[in-house]
C-alpha cells in the first residue's frame, strides 16, 4: 500500500511539473463544445445525455491512455526502470499507484463538462439515478486503471507510439461513447462488448434517462470483471515484460 | 582581427519570477588576431559557452561589443553568420535519420551554397574527414568519433572564416582526439581562424597559438601557452632518475618519488639551477628542468573548484 | 530568391526523409491514416445517430476536409523538434532565413494532410451514403489542398508562438487544430455561434475554404465557390505573414533571453 501511495505521490508531482501531460483537460472543453454543438443544432435535445457523457468518458479514456501508458514509456527512456529493476521491490504497486493517481484526475473532465454545458448552451443533464450513474463511474475508474497497466504492459513491447493513436478514435467508435454500439455495423458489435466503456457508457446514459434501469447489478459487474480482467492480464504481461527484459538485457535504449 | 570583444556583459534572468539575475560575462576583453587558433580555458560556468553563443550570434550581449572580422555580431549579424562555423561536441545537434551526405547537403543549402558546388564541397569534406566510406550510413549508426567528425564537416560546409569549437574532444577516443589535432594544424595552415574552448589541458597545450583564461565572465590572461606558465610564476620542477636526497638545498620546497624517479619542487628558475648542479656534481646523468604545465598553471589560477563539478 | 527556393527544397527533402525515418508506408496507413479515417466516421456516425442523411453528409464532407488540419498543425512539432535534436542554434547562426526551413519542412505533412484528407474522401463517402457529383467532384481534392495550404500557414504560426514555449507544443498542436474543428464549420453551420466570434472565425483557416467545398459539392454558383477559395488564401497569406513576424520575434527573443541552447 505504502509503495501504491509513493506512485500516486511521484506521478501527481510529475504531472504538475510538465504541463503538456495535462493536455486532456485542456482538449476535453472543444470534445463538448463540437459535441453539444452537434446535438443541439440538430435540436435532438433527447440526445444530450450522449453528448455529456462522451466528453467524460472521452476524458477519462484519454487520460488513462495518454498517461498511464506513457508512464512507462518515458519511464523507459530515463533508464528509470532499470533502476525500478533494481529496487528490492515489487514494481507493480508503483506503477499501478501512479495509474490510479491519474485517473483521479480524470474526474475532472466531468466537472468540465457539466461547468460547459451550463454556461455556454444552458444546459445540465438530469440525473435521474444518481446511485446508478455514481457506482458506475466507480465501476469505470476501476476498470479504467486496470485498463491502463494492461495498455501501459502492450505499450512496453510496442514501444515506437505509431499504434498509441489507435487508441483514441477508434475505441471511441468501437464503445459508443457518443454513438450507441446498435447504430455500428453488426460484425463489429460483439467486439464493443468486450471493451468496458462500452457497459459505462449504456449504463451511464440509463442513469441519465428517468426510465429504471434493468440489471444494474450485472451490468456494474461486467464492468467491474472486464477492469479485473485487464488488471489481471496488465499485471501478467507486465511481470513477463520485465523479467524478459532483465533476462536479455534489453531494458534501457542506450 | 578576427575576433574582437570589448567589455562584453552578458546576464541571464534566471527563478521563478525571472528574478534572480546570474552574471555569465563580465566585461570580457579579448582580442583573437586572424589565422591563430585561441583556446578558451575555464571551469564550467566561467562564460566559454556565452561567448561563442555571442559570437555565433545566437545570443546578443547585454552589454559591449563584438566584432567578427570588423563585422559587428549583433548589427550585422547576417554578415557575421557567413563567416563562421560552429562545431559543439557530443552527439547533439544532428539528425540522426539522415546519412552524413544527407546532413552535409542540407546544411550547405542552409549556407547557401548552390547545388552544383554543394556537391563536390560535400564529397571533398567527406573525403577529408575520413567519412566517405560510411558517407550514405545513417548517422544514429556512427560511432561517437564519427559523429564528432560529421560535426566538424558539418562546421567546415560554409567554408567559414572564423571556426568556433565548443568542447570539441569531449568524448573522443585519443586516437580520434590526436587526429582531431592534426586537422586544427591543417586548418590554420589554410589562413582560418580558430577559437576553441576546452577543459582538456593537454589538448590547449599542443593546439593553440594563445590561451585565454577565464573564470566568472572575467579574463585571468591571455598568453601563449608557454608564457602562461612562465607568467605565471609557479614554482618548477627538477625530475632526475637518483635516488640522491636533495632535501635540505636552499629553494626546494617539497620532494616525491614515483618508479625510481625524483621530483623536486623548487621555488624558482635559479633554485632549479642550484639542484641541477647538485645532482650534475653526484654524478647523476639524466636531469631535467621541468616548466609548469598548463595544467598546473590552471589549477593555480582557477583553483580546484573547477573540476568535475 | 533562388537562395530561398533551394532552402525551401532542401528543407523538404530532409524532412521527407526524416519522416520516412519515423514512418514507414505501413504504419502511416495502418497507424495514422486510419485513425484519421475512423475519426471522421466517428462523426459521420453521430449523423446516422440524429437520424437524417443530411446530418451525415453535413459531417462526413466537414470532417473528411478537417483531417486536413490535423496534419498541417503538426508542423508545429517541427519547432520543438529542432531545439530537442540541438539544430535550433546552428540554424539560428546559418545564414538561411528560418521561416523558408520551416516552410520547407512542414511541406511534408501538407502532403501526408492533403494525401489523407483525399483518400478519405474518395473512400468514405460511399460507406456513408453520401452522393457526390462526379466527375466534377474530382476538382474537390484540389479544394482540400488549398484549404491545406492556408491551415499549414496557420500551423506554421502556432509553430512560431512555441518556438519559445516548447513545453507547451502539445498543447499548442491540439488547440490549434480543435479551434478549427469547433468553429469553422466542420460540424455544424458558423451561424450557430455568436455574432462576437463569427468575426473571429472569418479570419480563421478552413472556414472559406469548407463553405467553397461544400457549396461546391451541393452545386452552387461557381464565383460563390471561387469566391470563396480566394478569401481562404487570403486568410493563408494573412497567417503567414503573422508568422513570419513571430519567427523573427521569437528568435530575436530567444537571443535576447539566452534560451537557445548550445548542444554540448
Amino acid at each position: 500500500m505504502r509503495l501504491f501511495l509513493t506512485g500516486a505521490r511521484m506521478q501527481l508531482w510529475l504531472v504538475r511539473r510538465q504541463p503538456d501531460d495535462l493536455l486532456t483537460l485542456c482538449t476535453i472543453p472543444f470534445t463538448v463544445l463540437m459535441l453539444m454543438s452537434i446535438v443541439v443544432h440538430s435540436g435532438r435535445t433527447d440526445l444530450l445525455a450522449n453528448a455529456f457523457l462522451a466528453p467524460v468518458l472521452i476524458g477519462l479514456w484519454g487520460f488513462a491512455t495518454g498517461l498511464a501508458a506513457e508512464v512507462l514509456l518515458t519511464e523507459r527512456w530515463t533508464r528509470s526502470l532499470e533502476l525500478g529493476l533494481a529496487a528490492p521491490t515489487s514494481l507493480h504497486p508503483v506503477y499501478l499507484g501512479r495509474v490510479a493517481a491519474v485517473l483521479v484526475l480524470g474526474v475532472v473532465p466531468l466537472l468540465e463538462t457539466w461547468v460547459l454545458g451550463r454556461l455556454v448552451f444552458g444546459v445540465t443533464p438530469t440525473l435521474h439515478h444518481p446511485g446508478v450513474f455514481w457506482a458506475a463511474v466507480g465501476a469505470s475508474l476501476f476498470a479504467m486503471a486496470g485498463t491502463g497497466l494492461l495498455l501501459a504492459a502492450f505499450m512496453l513491447v510496442n514501444d515506437n507510439g505509431h499504434y498509441q493513436n489507435f487508441l483514441s478514435f477508434p475505441v471511441y467508435v468501437l464503445s459508443g461513447v457518443m454513438v450507441p454500439v446498435e447504430y455500428l455495423p453488426d460484425f463489429l458489435q460483439p467486439l464493443s462488448h468486450a471493451v468496458f466503456l462500452s457497459w459505462s457508457a449504456d449504463l451511464m446514459r440509463d442513469a441519465l434517462a428517468p426510465a429504471p434501469v434493468a440489471a444494474v447489478w450485472w451490468r456494474l459487474a461486467v464492468i467491474f470483471a472486464l477492469g479485473a480482467v485487464a488488471l489481471v492480464g496488465g499485471r501478467l504481461s507486465l511481470e513477463l515484460t520485465l523479467r524478459r527484459a532483465r533476462a536479455e538485457g534489453s531494458v534501457a535504449y542506450a | 582581427m578576427g575576433v574582437r570583444v570589448r567589455e562584453v556583459g552578458r546576464t541571464y534572468r534566471k527563478g521563478r519570477r525571472k528574478n534572480e539575475e546570474v552574471v555569465a560575462l563580465d566585461g570580457l576583453s579579448l582580442d583573437v588576431p586572424s589565422n591563430e587558433v585561441h583556446g578558451l580555458l575555464g571551469p564550467n560556468g566561467a562564460g566559454k559557452t556565452t561567448l561563442c553563443k555571442i559570437l555565433s550570434t545566437v545570443l546578443l550581449p547585454t552589454s559591449g561589443t563584438a566584432e567578427v572580422f570588423g563585422l559587428d555580431v549583433v548589427a550585422r549579424a547576417d554578415d557575421v553568420r557567413r563567416q563562421i562555423g560552429i562545431v559543439f561536441g557530443g552527439e547533439r545537434g544532428l539528425y540522426w535519420k539522415l546519412t552524413a551526405r544527407q546532413t552535409l547537403r542540407y546544411w550547405a543549402a542552409l549556407y547557401k551554397i548552390p547545388d552544383a558546388r554543394a556537391k563536390g564541397r560535400v564529397d571533398e569534406l567527406l573525403e577529408r574527414l575520413g567519412l566517405a566510406e560510411k558517407a550514405d550510413d545513417l548517422v544514429e549508426t556512427y560511432s561517437r568519433g564519427m559523429k564528432q567528425r560529421l560535426h566538424l564537416a558539418r562546421g567546415l560546409i560554409g567554408d567559414p572564416r572564423l571556426i568556433l569549437l565548443d568542447e570539441p574532444t569531449t568524448g573522443m577516443d585519443p586516437v580520434a582526439a590526436h587526429d582531431f589535432r592534426g586537422l586544427i594544424g591543417e586548418l590554420r595552415a589554410e589562413g582560418r581562424t580558430i577559437l576553441i574552448t576546452t577543459h582538456d589541458m593537454d589538448e590547449a597545450e599542443s593546439v593553440c597559438d594563445r590561451v585565454t583564461l577565464i573564470d566568472k565572465g572575467r579574463v585571468l590572461a591571455t598568453e601563449t601557452p608557454r608564457g602562461l606558465a612562465e607568467m605565471s610564476g609557479l614554482q618548477q620542477w627538477v625530475e632526475a632518475e637518483t635516488s640522491v636526497d636533495v632535501d635540505g638545498l636552499p629553494g626546494v620546497v617539497g620532494t616525491e618519488r614515483r618508479d625510481g624517479v625524483l621530483r623536486v619542487r623548487v621555488v624558482d628558475a635559479a633554485a632549479a639551477r642550484v639542484v641541477i648542479d647538485f645532482l650534475l656534481d653526484r654524478g647523476v646523468r639524466s636531469v631535467r628542468a621541468v616548466p609548469p604545465r598548463l595544467e598546473d598553471v590552471y589549477l593555480d589560477l582557477v583553483g580546484r573548484r573547477g573540476m568535475g563539478v | 530568391m533562388r537562395d530561398q527556393l533551394r532552402v525551401l527544397r532542401h528543407g523538404l527533402v530532409v524532412q521527407w526523409l526524416l519522416f520516412r525515418g519515423f514512418h514507414t508506408w505501413k504504419t502511416w496507413t495502418f497507424g495514422w491514416l486510419s485513425r484519421l479515417l475512423i475519426q471522421a466516421c466517428f462523426y459521420a456516425l453521430i449523423g446516422r445517430m440524429l437520424g437524417s442523411q443530411e446530418q451525415v453528409d453535413y459531417l462526413l464532407i466537414g470532417n473528411l476536409v478537417a483531417i486536413m488540419a490535423i496534419d498541417a498543425t503538426v508542423v508545429v512539432l517541427l519547432a520543438v523538434g529542432e531545439r530537442q535534436s540541438g539544430t535550433l542554434a546552428l540554424m539560428v547562426a546559418a545564414p538561411a532565413t528560418h521561416l523558408t526551413v520551416y516552410l520547407g519542412k512542414g511541406l511534408v505533412h501538407l502532403g501526408s494532410g492533403v494525401a489523407a484528407s483525399t483518400i478519405a474522401f474518395l473512400t468514405l463517402p460511399p460507406l456513408f451514403g453520401v452522393a457526390l457529383p462526379w466527375p466534377w467532384a474530382g476538382l474537390v481534392p484540389l479544394m482540400i489542398f488549398v484549404v491545406g495550404v492556408s491551415c499549414y500557414c496557420y500551423g506554421t504560426c502556432v509553430a512560431a508562438f512555441v518556438l519559445g514555449f516548447p513545453s507547451a507544443r502539445w498543447v499548442a498542436l491540439n488547440l490549434g487544430y480543435l479551434v478549427l474543428m469547433t468553429f469553422t464549420g466542420v460540424n455544424v453551420p458558423t451561424s450557430f455561434w455568436p455574432e462576437w466570434v463569427r468575426g473571429a472565425i472569418s479570419v480563421l483557416p478552413m472556414t472559406h475554404g469548407l463553405a467553397a467545398i461544400r457549396s461546391f459539392v451541393d452545386g452552387g454558383p461557381v464565383s460563390v465557390v471561387a469566391g470563396e477559395l480566394a478569401l481562404e488564401l487570403a486568410v493563408g497569406a494573412g497567417w503567414i505573414t503573422v508568422a513570419a513576424l513571430g519567427f523573427g520575434r521569437m528568435v530575436t527573443r530567444g537571443r535576447r533571453d539566452g534560451t537557445i541552447e548550445f548542444a554540448s
